[in-house]
């Protein structure tokens, strides 16, 4: 049985101590929302020790705050950052540490063994005292309320296996025995015929209406420029015209099977050794489309052909950046 | 980009045979094996279909994946990307990074159901002018029976429909 008050004052009594010992300018972390058990990130520095009491750590912390860390690079930029990561969070900042997107040295990890997650939605949302969160092997529960975690939703939780957890500092231990990583839906695809696949996807790729909430809200979608939505790009009244001319448009912004299928197909490539699979743009999606059924593919060949694990270590190297002379001519490539 | 042909491979899709099928492949070539290869090959009048669009690039390290998915998307019905042996790279390692990239590609491609056939990774030396007309030769051939490609191609998602137009 875990009891996440008491956790979570021992993650406040942290983030506490390293603000008040100066070992970090901002602490990172998930704080209680208005309507308990939701929560919400927040940024805290010395000056708000109103938000630290506000500290929480719960299986209702779904958000990630690596995606924190990313939409807000530039203003913590030089700041030495505690940050409050889950398992899967942790992935995914190994990813960035790999790709020297964040520096390890200004980074303080404070990690917390997660369970699972679980879908603030299906209980009751309480007025006034925040209610005891407690969870165990097969349920959660808010006060009175309990739900099994086979309710949620979280299929990608389900079948976490990811325990390499190796933070400065750690709360909670784990309550649940871990997954195995299961491709249960895509052995269900794979097992179709190359042309119902090709419906299937198609179907995905032509309802999508490319709000781009799945890059956005993907924790190791971090370039700083997107090749295929380069929104970013300045254009001033001194861009030079070789300059706009010579930016490559990979897809239109027409909604077209076309454009879709060239967007996703990318991102399922782009994603390739970077998808710790925390399933976040699927939740995302406001098409609700089974965006992991496409991700991985490439999951799934960087496991099956390669044996490499997404964000398993900082010092890996990154997938598509590095090669091995053993890998295979052409094993498996096909399905 | 430099586009040209090599060899006596032609102009892509303008070949005989009208009102049949025409396949278009667009092959990415290493200027220093595949593409002396389709060299040595147009030199010795080795006979193969004119349906290839050659691009010579400077190493297959060179190719971003997105090169491949964007043939696709503008036309192409089948895509060579075409390199050195391991070992052999002008740039040392060049296409082992290709390797691991483009056989990612290759599973994904595959696995949205487009056939494999229609993606193909070689390995190719400048001396292999017969290799270079066979993987031509079948690929053209192959994706003939396949028939055009349709995954990315395509005009406009139909578009949404106003709510509460309902009739009756």
């Amino acid at each position: 049985m875990r009891d996440y008050r008491a956790e979570s004052a021992r993650l406040r009594e942290i983030c506490a101590g390293l603000l008040e010992r100066g070992a970090v300018d901002i602490v990172v972390a998930w704080t209680e929302g208005d309507d308990p058990p939701r929560v919400r990130e927040a940024a805290i520095d010395k000056s708000r020790p109103d938000l630290v009491r506000k500290i929480i750590w719960s299986p209702f912390c779904t958000t990630s705050t690596v995606t924190f860390l990313k939409k807000n690079k530039a203003a913590l930029a030089g700041k030495k950052v505690g940050v409050v990561v889950k398992d899967c969070d942790f992935q995914a900042l190994n990813v960035l540490l790999q790709e020297y997107f964040l520096k390890r040295e200004n980074l303080v990890i404070i990690g917390a063994r997660c369970d699972g997650l679980a879908e603030a939605d299906l209980f009751a949302r309480s007025q006034g005292e925040a209610p005891a969160i407690t969870s165990d092997a097969e349920s959660v529960s808010v006060g009175n309320e309990t739900h099994r975690w086979e309710e949620f939703g979280f299929t990608t939780c389900i079948t976490c296996s990811y325990e390499h957890m190796k933070p400065d500092h750690v709360i909670g231990e784990y309550g649940r025995k871990k997954g195995k990583p299961e491709w249960k839906h895509l052995s269900r695809i794979l097992a179709l015929l190359p042309e119902e696949r090709r419906e299937h996807y198609a179907a995905i790729f032509e309802s999508c209406i490319r709000c781009y909430a799945c890059r956005e809200v993907c924790p190791v979608c971090a370039c700083v420029e997107c090749a295929i939505d380069p929104g970013e790009r300045a254009i001033t009244p001194r861009t030079p015209p070789a300059d706009k001319a010579g930016a490559p448009v990979w897809a239109t912004r027409e909604r077209a099977l076309s454009e879709n299928a060239v967007y996703l197909t990318t991102r399922a490539m782009h994603m390739a050794g970077r998808c710790i699979r925390c399933g976040w743009c699927e939740r995302a999606c406001p098409v609700g489309l089974p965006l992991m059924e496409i991700l991985d593919l490439s999951n799934d060949a960087v496991n099956r052909i390669y044996g490499y694990e997404a964000g398993r270590d900082p010092k890996d190297p990154p997938f598509l950046a590095s090669f091995a002379e053993t890998d295979p001519d052409d094993k498996g490539a096909t399905q | 980009m430099k586009m040209e042909g090599a060899g006596n491979t032609g102009n892509a899709g303008n070949a005989g045979n009208a009102g049949g099928f025409q396949p278009k492949i667009v092959a990415f070539i290493c200027n220093w094996c595949t593409y002396a290869a389709a060299d040595l090959a147009g030199v010795s009048r080795l006979q193969m279909p004119p349906n290839v669009l050659n691009i010579r690039v400077m190493c297959s390290g060179r190719i971003n994946p997105m090169l491949v998915i964007r043939a696709f998307s503008q036309g192409a019905d089948g895509v060579l990307v075409s390199g050195c042996h391991m070992g052999d790279c002008h740039y040392i390692s060049g296409n082992y990074y290709a390797r691991r990239r483009l056989l990612t590609l290759k599973s994904i491609l595959s696995g949205i159901g487009i056939d494999p056939e229609r993606f193909r990774v070689t390995w190719i030396s400048a001396a292999e002018a017969q290799d270079y007309q066979r993987t031509i030769t079948e690929m053209v051939e192959n994706i003939r029976k396949l028939g055009p490609l349709a995954m990315f191609r395509g005009g406009p998602v139909i578009a949404l429909e106003t709510p509460g137009c309902v009739e009756g």
